[in-house]
C-alpha cells in the first residue's frame, strides 16, 4: 500500500454499478493491485432494497472486517482500503468538516424511501403554468411512480431525483475530502433508469460545481473517469412490467445519442469505458426491490477493470481546463475470441495480468479452505501446528473465519458460479477440484516428459500442503488470522509461479 | 477457444482491434450509434430513455431524425409506417395543425387554450418554493443551460402549451418546433380532434404529405421566410425534405405548386411578402399575444372565414332535410368553377371520400372553416353487398344496373345466372335527405339518379347524382372490387358475397294498412362469414324507425344443424325501406309493395280443420249471383310470398330459402303445384321454443311442403292437433301449436281475400266441428275461433260454426240428392271421426257422431304412442316404399320421407302419418313431373284380398249401426247415403265400381237384414264425392249462404246398435236424444257407463254384427264382389274379429274416460269400441301373414 496513490472515488449508479463494484472487491480480496490508496464506493440507487445492492454492501462489510484483521507485508488479499465516505472525516475536529453523514456505502437520496414522483416535486402545490409544463415533461404514469423501485427505465425523472445530490450533506462531504490527486470513477448502466440518470447528471454537477462547495475548482478539473455499461443482458418479455427488453437496444441509442451531444461530445470526462455485448440472456423482469437480483456476469468484472486501467493513467494524461477534459480518453474492451464460452484463456494480456494471478492464487486459497482446512487442522499438518503460533481446531468455528471469511468466500464461490452459467459465460474455475492443476478452466499446466513430449504437471494436496508448510516456516509471529492469511497467500505465489505462470506470459 | 481473434465487447459490429481495454479514437458516433441493430425497430412503444428531464423534447429529435433517416436509406414509402417514431411525428404534427388551425378548432367548442410558460419567470417561480420546486427548477435549469448544442433552448423565452379540456396535447419546442404530450393507448384520441379523414393522436400515424396544404404551404413558407431555422431545427427540416421527395411522388401537383410558389422563389423577399400575406399573426396565446416558434419567429395562421353557406352553388338540394345548416356536397376533381367559400372552386381541391367527424364538426377541405359537407362516403358504404343469386328486381328496387348480364330463367333448372344481384350500399343518412323515389328517377338533364354499372369481371361502380343549389349535379361515384379490402378513405369499395335472403308474406298493403311477417334468412357459415350476424331494421319514408310488433328467432346457423338463421320481424305498420345488416356490412332494401285496392265484396271463409287434413275455402259476393265456393289457389302473379330471390331460383346454399319456404309459404298453392288443398294438419316448431311467447308463423308454422320435402331439422312436429289435449295453463304447447295451425290458416285466407277484392270488413268466417267433440272442446273453440278472426280478418267479421256432418249434404247439388220420401244420409267420415246426418226433405232431422274413421284402418288402433309405427298397412306397404326410396330420383319426396336409420323425415313418424304420405305419392307434383313412377298405396291396397275384408268390415259396421239407429228413429230405410271425407276413400278402395254400386248393394243387404224387411222399391245408391274432403267446406259455405244454418236437428246416440229398449226392458238407456235419454230423459254421462251388463250387451251386439256380415257372403259373394279372399281364410279372419272384443271395448271406454271429464254426457255409441282393437288386430295379423 504506497500512500502516495491518489483516493478514488467510485461513484456505482444504479443496480450495474452495484454489480460491478461487487466485482472490483472480489478482484481486491484477491490482491488484484488497484493504484489507488483507498477506495471509496459512493453507492447511488433510490431502490433501498435492490437485490443486487444489498448483496454488494454486505460483501464490501464483509471485505472491511475481513480486511481489519489483517496486515499487508506478508499477504496481499484484501490489501486495498475500501472505505465508506463517512469514514474520511477527521478524529481531529480541527481538520474535520463538523458534518454529519451516514457511515454508509449507500447514499441516502432524500423522498426517495417512499412517495411518488408527483409529491417529490411538489406538483400539486405548482402554479398551474408550471404545472402544464411538468405535463407536458411526465406523463401520468411517470408523475404517479412510487420512487422507492427506482426509475423503471426512466431516466428523464431520474435526472430530477438524483439531482438532490448536489445539495447533499454527503455531497458537500465529498468535495470537501477530494484531494489534489484524487480522482473519481463513475459506473453505470445506459438503459436502465438510475444509472443513466444519476451519471450525466453527476457529471454535470461535477464540473459545474458551484461555488456552494468547498473545493469546487478542484471538483470541476478533477480527473473523471466513467463507464457506461452498454446492454449485456435482456429481460424475459413479459406485458406487465415497464421494463422491455425490446427497448433496452432503442433506449440504449437514445441515450448514447444524447450523450454524443452532451457529454461525451463536450469533452466533460477524462475518460470514457463503454462496454456491451449482443451474446446476451434473458433474466426474469423485476421491477426493482428485492427481486432485482441478477447472477453476475464477465462483462462486470471487464467493467471493474476498466477502473485498474484509468488509475493507471499517469496524471498528466488527465488534466482537466475551465471544466474540460484537455485529452479525453475513450475506451473499448476487447476479449481474445467470440466466444460463448469464455475462459481465463480469452482474457487480454493486460486483463490477465491484472486479474489472473490474484483470482487463481485466490481460487487456490478458497479451494484449500474448503476442501482440506478442517482436515489440515485436525490432522494436523506441520504449518498448523507450527511452533510459532499454532492454528488450532477452534479457529475455523471462530469469528474471523466463520462469521466473515467463510462468508465471503460463499458469496466469492457464488459470483465465480453465476458468471460461469451466465451468458455469455466466463467459465474460470473449476473451484472445487481436488485436481489442482486443472483449477483454471481450460488451461493445465505442463512439464517436459521424461520420453519427450509433454505431460500434464499435476498438482495435488500434498504438493499444496508442502508450499504451506515451507511458507509458513519462513512467517514470523502474527496473530493467527494476519498468519493464516499470509500463509496462504504466500503459498498460493508459490503455486502460481510453479504451476501458471506460463498463462500470464 | 474456436478462435482467437479479438473482439471488441460492444453493439454495433466495427474493427476488433485489441484485446483489453484499448483507447478508440472519440466516443460513439452517431454513425455507430445508428449501426446498433434495433430488434425493437418498427415497434410502437415509445422510448424513454432519455436521461434529461427534456426527454419528452429529445424524444422527438430523436423520432424526426429517425423517419427522416429512415426515409432516406430505405425509400420515402416508409414515411407511412407506424413505428412509434412515425407515431411520434404525426402526434406532433397533429398539434401543429391545431396550432395552425386553431381559430377553426376553437369554433368547435373543444375547450382549447394556450398556456405560455415563460422561462425566466417559471423557473424563478420554482425556485422560491418548497424543496420539491427547488430541485425541479434547478434541475430544469441545469439542463436548459447545458443542452444547447442540439436543443437551443437558449432561443426561446417560451414554451407554449395547448390545452384541451385541461389537459395537455402538446406544445412548441425549440428543435422540433412542436411536440406532442404523452399519448399513450392514444388516449388523447379521445377528444375527437381531427380534419377530414385523419384522426388526430390516432393509432394511424399521418404523414405530413398525407395532410392539407395549406398547412404544409405553411411549414415550408415559414422555413423559407427564416432560413436559420434550417440549422436550428435541423431534425424538421430534414424531415420537411424527406417529405418533399413523397410529395412529389405522390401529389406531384402539389408539388409543383409549392416548388413554383415557395421552394424555387428566386427573391426571397417576395417569398417572406407572400407568407406575410398568406397567413395572418396566431396572436392567440394569452392576451392576444403571439406564439414564437425561436425568438423572433413569430407563428402565423390560416385566415379563417365562417359564414352560412346553406345557399351557396355547392349546397345540396333537398326538400327533406331538417338538420340544420344545409351541408354542401363535395366531389374531387368537380371540374366547374362554382363559388365556393367566398372564393371559387379548384378543381384539384382535395375532398377526403371519408370524415370521420359529425357534420358539424367538419372542416371544408381546402378551407379552414367548419361546415358540414357531404363526401362520398356519407351516402355510400364501404362495401356492397352481393347475394348469390338473381334479385327480383319485380319486387325490390335494384339499383338500376347497367352493363351486367341479368339472369335468366329459362336457361335450365337454375336458370343462367347473372351478375347483377348488388344490394343498395346506401346508408341511411342518404334518406335524411332524399325519399327512396329518388332512386328511381332522374336529373333534369335526363340522367338517372342512381346506377349501378358493372365494373370489371366481378365489380360494380356505383354512381349517384346529388342536386345541389346551382343547379349542378355533383356525383358521388365508388367502385366495389371483389376480393379487396374496402378502403374508404381512397374510395376503395369492396364486394363482400352474403349468403342471406329475405322473405315477406306478403308484400302488399291497403292504403298502408300491413299484416305482414317478414323473414331475413341467414345461410353465412364459411369461416370468414360465420360470425355474421344479421339484423333488420325497418324505416319510413321520414327516416323514422318502424318497429316490428315483434321479432323472433328461429333457426340458429350456429347452434342448429340447417345452417341457416332466421330471424323473423312481425310488422303491423307501413315502412319504405329496410336496412339490413351482417353486422359488418350493410345495405339498404328497398322492396316495391303492392297496393291492394280497398275489396268491396262480402266473403265467407269456410275453415274445416280435420284430424288428418284441413281444407279451406272462400266465397265472394259479386253481384246478385250465388257466391260459388271455392278452394285457395296462389297463382304466381299473385303470390303471398315475395323473397328477395327471384321465386324461380334456389339460393345458395338452398337451404336459405327452403327455410323460409318451408316455415312460411310456398310461392304457390294449387291442384298442379307442390303443394294444395286440403293440407296436412300439422305444425313445426323449432326445438326448445317458448310455447307462451311463440308467434304463428315464425317459431310455429305450418310445414306447407310436408309429405313433399323434409322437414327442418332441430325441428319437432305435431299431427293429431285437432284432438291434442289443451290445459288452460298459459304457454299450453298444444295450445299454442293448434292456434299457430288456425292462425296461419286464417292469414292465408286474409291475403287471398285482399287479393281477390273482397272486403274483410264484410267477412263471415264458418268453422266446422264434429258432433262428437266434446262440450269442453266446443267451447274451447268457438272463443279460439272468435279471437282469431277477430286478429286475421278483421273487427267486423261473423263467426259461425257448421256441423262436420250436416255441411257436406249442402256441397251436392240438387239434382244428385233426392230426401224427399226417404231419409238421406250424409256420412263424413274424417280420419277421426265420422259424422252422420239424416235428412229428410232436404232438411237435416237427426245427427250422429262417432270415433270410427279413416285412422281405425290406417292408424295403430288403441296403440296411442305417437310414433308407432305397427299399423298392418304401414308394415304391408312399408318395403315397397323404403325400396323405392333407394331408387335415383324425385329428390325432395324421398328426402321428406327419409330413409331407414336417419333421425329426420316421415319415417319416424307414426302409421297413420306414414300411411298418409303413402297416399299422398299419388298426388305428388314432384313425382307427377318426373318419369319416375312411385309405388301406389290405392293400387296396393286394392290387390289385397285379406285386407278387403277389413275395409268391408270398417264399411259394415258403420252402416249397419246406422241402419239400427233409423230403425229405432222409425225412419224407413234411406234412399241415399253420400260419403264425404277423407275416409271416404275407404269405399273408393273397396270398391272399384266408381259408382260404389258393389258397397250400395252391402249396405242395401244389411239394412235389410236390420229392418227385417225387403227394401222399398226407390232403392238405395251411395255417392261418394271425388273430393271428398272439400265437401265440407264448400257445404258450409253454402249453408250460410243459402241462410240455412239456423235449421234445427237432433243428436242422437245409439249406445248399442241392436238393443230395443221397448222390447228389452234391461237395456233402459240405448238411444240418447240430444243429450237425453229417450226412456228416463236423463243426462247418461260417461261415469255411468260401469255397468258390466252393458259390457256385455255391446260385445254381443259386436258379434252379431260379425255373424251377420259374414253370413252376407253366402248371398253377395265378397269375393266376386270386392274381390275378398274367401274360404277359411275367411272364416279364420272373422274369427281373429271375434277376439278380445271385450278388453278391446274396454280400453275404448279408457280411452275416452281419459279425454274427457266422467262427468261429461255420452255423445257417442260404444258398438265402435271393439271394432277399433279388432280391426287393428286383423291388419297386424295380415301383415305378420305376409312376413311383415
Amino acid at each position: 500500500m504506497e500512500e502516495n496513490h491518489p483516493k478514488l472515488f467510485l461513484f456505482c449508479i444504479g443496480g450495474t454499478g452495484a454489480r460491478v463494484l461487487k466485482a472490483l472487491t472480489f478482484l481486491l480480496a484477491s490482491g488484484a493491485d488497484l493504484k489507488a490508496s483507498k477506495v471509496i464506493p459512493i453507492i447511488i440507487d433510490p431502490d433501498n432494497a435492490n437485490g443486487d445492492m444489498q448483496r454488494t454492501i454486505e460483501i464490501l462489510k464483509n471485505y472491511q472486517q475481513i480486511r481489519s484483521r489483517l496486515e499487508f507485508r506478508h499477504n496481499h488479499f484484501f490489501k486495498t482500503d475500501i472505505q465508506t465516505l463517512a469514514s474520511l472525516e477527521s478524529a481531529d475536529p480541527e481538520k474535520g468538516t463538523g458534518m454529519r453523514i451516514t457511515d454508509s456505502f449507500r447514499f441516502d437520496i432524500d423522498g426517495t424511501r417512499d412517495g411518488i414522483f408527483s409529491h417529490f416535486i411538489g406538483y400539486d402545490t405548482m402554479s398551474a403554468t408550471n404545472r402544464a409544463m411538468t405535463d407536458a415533461l411526465f406523463s401520468d404514469k411517470n408523475l404517479a411512480l412510487e420512487l422507492s423501485v427506482g426509475f423503471k427505465g426512466n431516466p428523464h425523472m431520474g435526472s430530477v431525483v438524483l439531482n438532490q445530490f448536489k445539495d447533499s450533506q454527503e455531497f458537500k462531504f465529498f468535495a470537501s475530502r477530494m484531494g489534489q490527486k484524487d480522482r473519481i470513477f463513475i459506473v453505470s448502466s445506459i438503459f436502465g433508469g438510475t444509472g443513466a440518470a444519476g451519471f450525466p447528471l453527476l457529471v454535470k454537477n461535477i464540473r459545474e460545481a458551484t461555488d456552494k462547495l468547498s473545493n469546487h475548482d478542484r471538483l470541476r478539473n478533477a480527473p473523471v473517469g466513467a463507464i457506461t455499461v452498454t446492454p449485456y443482458f435482456g429481460i424475459e418479455p413479459d406485458d406487465t412490467i415497464q421494463i422491455d427488453k425490446n427497448t433496452f437496444i432503442a433506449k440504449t441509442k437514445a441515450a448514447l445519442d444524447y450523450y454524443s451531444d452532451n457529454l461525451s461530445g463536450n469533452q466533460s470526462l477524462n475518460a470514457l469505458y463503454y462496454i456491451g455485448d449482443l451474446a446476451t440472456k434473458d433474466y426474469k423482469p423485476a421491477e426493482g426491490k428485492a427481486e432485482q437480483m441478477n447472477d453476475a456476469h464477465a462483462i462486470e468484472m471487464f467493467s471493474a477493470l476498466s477502473i485498474f486501467d484509468f488509475m493507471n493513467i499517469p496524471e498528466s494524461n488527465l488534466r482537466c481546463k475551465d471544466g474540460k477534459a484537455e485529452s479525453p480518453y475513450f475506451k473499448e474492451y476487447g476479449i481474445v475470441g467470440d466466444d460463448a464460452v469464455l475462459t481465463l484463456q480469452n482474457l487480454g494480456t493486460e486483463s490477465k495480468r491484472i486479474a489472473v494471478r490474484p483470482l487463481t492464487q485466490y481460487a487456490l486459497a478458497v479451494n484449500f479452505w474448503n476442501n482440506r482446512l478442517a482436515q489440515a487442522i485436525n490432522k494436523p499438518e506441520n504449518w498448523a501446528r507450527s511452533n510459532t503460533v499454532p492454528i488450532k481446531g477452534d479457529f475455523m468455528g471462530a469469528e474471523f473465519y466463520s462469521q466473515y471469511l467463510a462468508r465471503f468466500n460463499t458469496r466469492f464461490r457464488e459470483w465465480l458460479t453465476e458468471m460461469a452459467r451466465n451468458n455469455r459465460a466466463l467459465q474460470a474455475f473449476n473451484i472445487d477440484t481436488p485436481l489442482l492443476h486443472t483449477i483454471i478452466n481450460g488451461y493445465v499446466p505442463k512439464e517436459k516428459s521424461f520420453w519427450g513430449g509433454e505431460n500434464p504437471q499435476e498438482l495435488g494436496y500434498d504438493d499444496y500442503n508442502f508450499d504451506l508448510n515451507a511458507e509458513e516456516s519462513k512467517l514470523p509471529a502474527l496473530e493467527v488470522e494476519k498468519r493464516f492469511m499470509a500463509i496462504f497467500y504466500k503459498s498460493t505465489v508459490r503455486l502460481f509461479d510453479s504451476r501458471f505462470k506460463p498463462l500470464i506470459g | 477457444m474456436s478462435n482467437f481473434q479479438n473482439k471488441v465487447l460492444r453493439l454495433f459490429t466495427g474493427q476488433n482491434t485489441n484485446a483489453d481495454w484499448h483507447p478508440r479514437s472519440g466516443g460513439y458516433s452517431k454513425d455507430e450509434v445508428a449501426n446498433i441493430k434495433d430488434p425493437a425497430a418498427g415497434s410502437r412503444k415509445e422510448i424513454t430513455s432519455i436521461p434529461s428531464p427534456f426527454a419528452r423534447i429529445h424524444l422527438f429529435e430523436n423520432a424526426f431524425e429517425w423517419v427522416a433517416n429512415h426515409a432516406k436509406t430505405e425509400g420515402n414509402n416508409t414515411l407511412t409506417k407506424k413505428t412509434a417514431y412515425h407515431q411520434l411525428v404525426s402526434d406532433a404534427l397533429d398539434v401543429a395543425e391545431i396550432f395552425f388551425n386553431y381559430e377553426v378548432f376553437n369554433q368547435t367548442s373543444h375547450n382549447l387554450r394556450f398556456v405560455v410558460w415563460n422561462k425566466k419567470y417559471e423557473l424563478a417561480q420554482l425556485k422560491l418554493g418548497n424543496s420539491g420546486h427547488r430541485l425541479f427548477g434547478e434541475t430544469l435549469e441545469l439542463f436548459m443551460e447545458q443542452d444547447n448544442l442540439k436543443t437551443h433552448f437558449n432561443e426561446i423565452d417560451n414554451f407554449y402549451l395547448l390545452v384541451c379540456n385541461n389537459e395537455l396535447l402538446g406544445g412548441t419546442s425549440p428543435s422540433t418546433m412542436f411536440f406532442a404530450a404523452h399519448n399513450e393507448g392514444f388516449r388523447l384520441a379521445k377528444f375527437k380532434l381531427g380534419i377530414g379523414n385523419d384522426q388526430f393522436f390516432d393509432a394511424e400515424p399521418m404523414p405530413l404529405w398525407k395532410r392539407s396544404m395549406p398547412f404544409q404551404r405553411y411549414l415550408y413558407g415559414l422555413f423559407m421566410t427564416y432560413p436559420d431555422l434550417k440549422t436550428k431545427m435541423t431534425t424538421l427540416w430534414r424531415y420537411l425534405v424527406a417529405n418533399l421527395d413523397a410529395l412529389s411522388q405522390n401529389r406531384n401537383k402539389d408539388w409543383q405548386n409549392l416548388n413554383d410558389e415557395i421552394l424555387k422563389q428566386a427573391d426571397h423577399s417576395k417569398v417572406k411578402m407572400w407568407f406575410n400575406s398568406e397567413y395572418v399573426p396566431a396572436n392567440y396565446a394569452e392576451d392576444n399575444t403571439g406564439i414564437f416558434a425561436h425568438r423572433g419567429i413569430e407563428h402565423r395562421r390560416a385566415k379563417a372565414d365562417g359564414n352560412d353557406h346553406s345557399n351557396d352553388a355547392f349546397a345540396i338540394k333537398s326538400d327533406k332535410y331538417k338538420g340544420g345548416k344545409v351541408p354542401l356536397a363535395l366531389q374531387n376533381g368537380f371540374a366547374k368553377s362554382l363559388s365556393y367559400c367566398q372564393g371559387t372552386w379548384k378543381p384539384d381541391t382535395v375532398v377526403p371520400y371519408f370524415d370521420l367527424h359529425p357534420l358539424d364538426k367538419r372542416v371544408l377541405p381546402g378551407a379552414t372553416q367548419i361546415y358540414p359537407y357531404l363526401t362520398v362516403s356519407d351516402f355510400l358504404e364501404p362495401c356492397i353487398m352481393r347475394v348469390l343469386y338473381p334479385m327480383d328486381s319485380d319486387y325490390f328496387y335494384d339499383g338500376n344496373p347497367e352493363g351486367f348480364s341479368k339472369s335468366n330463367r329459362w336457361g335450365g333448372e337454375q336458370g343462367i345466372p347473372g351478375d347483377d344481384s348488388f344490394m343498395l350500399p346506401l346508408t341511411k343518412r342518404f334518406f335524411d335527405f332524399f325519399a327512396p323515389e329518388y332512386l328511381s328517377g332522374y336529373t333534369t338533364d335526363g340522367r338517372r339518379n342512381f346506377k349501378m354499372v358493372k365494373s370489371g369481371s366481378d365489380g360494380v361502380e356505383v354512381q349517384l347524382l346529388i342536386p345541389i343549389q346551382s343547379g349542378d349535379y355533383i356525383m358521388f361515384r365508388r367502385v366495389y372490387q371483389l376480393n379487396t379490402a374496402a378502403d374508404p378513405e381512397k374510395n376503395e369499395g369492396a364486394v363482400v358475397r352474403c349468403r342471406f335472403d329475405l322473405g315477406f308474406y306478403p308484400l302488399f298493403h291497403v292504403d298502408k294498412e300491413v299484416r305482414q311477417i317478414v323473414v331475413l334468412s341467414d345461410g353465412d357459415i364459411l369461416p370468414e362469414t360465420k360470425h355474421f350476424d344479421y339484423k333488420m331494421d325497418f324505416y319510413s319514408h321520414d327516416g323514422q324507425l318502424v318497429q316490428p310488433k315483434a321479432r323472433r328467432q328461429r333457426q340458429d346457423k350456429n347452434k342448429h344443424k340447417q345452417y341457416v338463421s332466421t330471424k323473423y320481424a312481425v310488422m303491423e305498420s307501413f315502412y319504405d325501406y329496410m336496412f339490413v345488416s351482417n353486422g359488418q356490412q350493410q345495405c339498404i332494401v328497398i322492396p316495391r309493395w303492392r297496393e291492394m285496392p280497398r275489396g268491396t265484396s262480402p266473403v265467407s271463409v269456410a275453415v274445416d280443420f280435420g284430424t288428418t287434413n284441413s281444407f279451406i275455402a272462400l266465397s265472394f259476393q259479386s253481384g246478385n249471383g250465388t257466391p260459388i265456393p271455392e278452394r285457395i289457389e296462389i297463382k304466381e302473379n299473385e303470390r303471398f310470398l315475395i323473397t328477395l330471390s327471384e321465386h324461380w331460383v334456389n339460393t345458395n346454399p338452398p337451404m336459405v330459402k327452403e327455410t323460409i319456404l318451408r316455415t312460411l309459404s310456398p310461392y304457390t298453392l294449387g291442384d298442379m303445384e307442390e303443394c294444395f288443398l286440403p293440407m296436412r294438419t300439422i305444425v313445426t316448431e323449432i326445438q326448445a321454443v317458448d310455447h307462451a311467447e311463440a308467434i304463428p308463423g315464425t317459431n310455429i308454422s305450418i310445414p306447407y311442403f310436408f309429405e313433399r320435402r323434409r322437414l327442418l331439422l332441430n325441428e319437432d312436429w305435431f299431427t293429431n292437433l285437432k284432438w291434442a289435449k289443451i290445459t288452460e295453463n298459459a304457454g299450453d304447447a298444444n295450445n299454442a301449436r293448434t292456434e299457430a295451425y288456425l292462425s296461419m290458416m286464417l292469414y292465408m285466407a286474409r291475403n287471398q281475400i285482399l287479393v281477390r277484392g273482397g272486403d274483410l270488413n264484410k267477412c263471415t268466417l264458418i268453422w266446422t266441428f264434429p258432433a262428437s267433440i266434446g262440450e269442453g272442446a266446443t267451447g274451447r273453440f268457438t272463443r279460439r275461433w272468435n279471437r282469431l278472426a277477430k286478429q286475421y280478418l278483421s273487427q267486423t267479421v261473423e263467426v259461425k260454426a257448421v256441423s262436420e256432418a250436416l255441411a257436406p249434404f249442402y256441397a251436392y247439388g240438387n239434382n244428385e240428392i233426392r230426401s224427399g220420401q226417404y231419409p238421406v244420409l250424409n256420412v263424413d267420415i274424417g280420419g277421426g271421426t265420422a259424422d252422420v246426418i239424416v235428412f229428410r226433405d232436404n232438411h237435416p232431422e237427426y245427427a250422429t257422431s262417432f270415433r270410427f274413421a279413416g285412422n281405425v284402418i290406417f292408424g295403430n288402433g288403441y296403440d296411442t304412442a305417437n310414433a308407432s309405427k305397427t299399423n298392418g298397412l304401414t308394415r304391408l306397404f312399408n318395403d315397397i316404399v323404403n325400396n323405392w326410396i333407394k331408387t335415383p330420383g324425385v329428390f325432395n319426396t324421398k328426402e321428406a320421407y327419409g330413409r331407414e336409420g336417419e333421425n329426420v323425415g316421415i319415417i319416424n313418424m307414426g302409421s297413420a302419418d306414414i300411411n298418409s304420405f303413402f297416399f299422398s305419392l299419388e298426388n305428388n307434383k314432384e313425382v307427377r313431373e318426373s318419369n319416375v313412377k312411385a309405388p301406389s298405396f290405392s293400387d296396393f291396397l286394392m290387390e289385397q284380398d285379406d285386407v278387403k275384408v277389413v275395409f268391408i268390415v270398417f264399411f259394415s259396421a258403420i252402416i249397419y249401426h246406422l241402419a239400427h239407429m233409423l230403425k229405432r228413429l222409425n225412419q224407413p230405410m234411406p234412399r241415399q247415403m253420400t260419403f264425404s271425407g277423407r275416409g271416404a276413400h275407404i269405399i273408393n278402395l273397396l270398391d272399384s265400381d266408381k259408382n260404389s254400386r258393389n258397397a250400395a248393394g252391402l249396405a242395401k243387404l244389411i239394412i235389410e237384414k236390420v229392418y227385417e224387411e225387403p227394401y222399398h222399391s226407390d232403392g238405395f245408391e251411395i255417392l261418394v264425392g271425388s273430393a271428398p274432403k272439400e265437401k265440407t267446406c264448400y257445404g258450409a259455405i253454402n249453408m250460410v249462404n243459402q241462410g240455412k244454418m239456423d235449421m234445427p236437428f237432433k243428436n242422437v246416440v245409439l249406445l248399442e246398435s241392436k238393443m230395443d229398449c221397448e222390447k228389452d226392458k234391461s237395456a233402459p238407456f240405448s238411444l240418447i236424444v240430444d243429450g237425453r235419454l229417450q226412456n228416463d230423459g236423463k243426462v247418461l254421462s260417461y261415469s255411468d257407463l260401469t255397468n258390466d251388463d252393458l259390457l256385455s250387451r255391446v260385445e254381443n251386439d259386436v258379434r252379431e254384427f260379425l255373424n251377420l256380415v259374414f253370413e252376407i257372403n253366402r248371398e253377395y259373394s265378397f269375393a266376386n264382389k270386392f274381390e275378398a279372399t274367401t274360404g277359411e281364410k275367411l272364416q279364420r279372419l272373422k274369427a281373429l274379429m271375434e277376439q278380445d272384443l271385450r278388453s278391446n271395448l274396454k280400453m275404448g271406454l279408457k280411452l275416452r274416460m281419459d279425454a274427457v271429464s266422467p262427468t261429461e254426457p255420452v255423445t257417442e255409441p260404444l258398438f265402435f269400441y271393439p271394432l277399433v282393437g279388432s280391426i287393428y288386430q286383423v291388419l297386424d295379423f295380415i301383415a305378420k301373414e305376409a312376413g311383415k
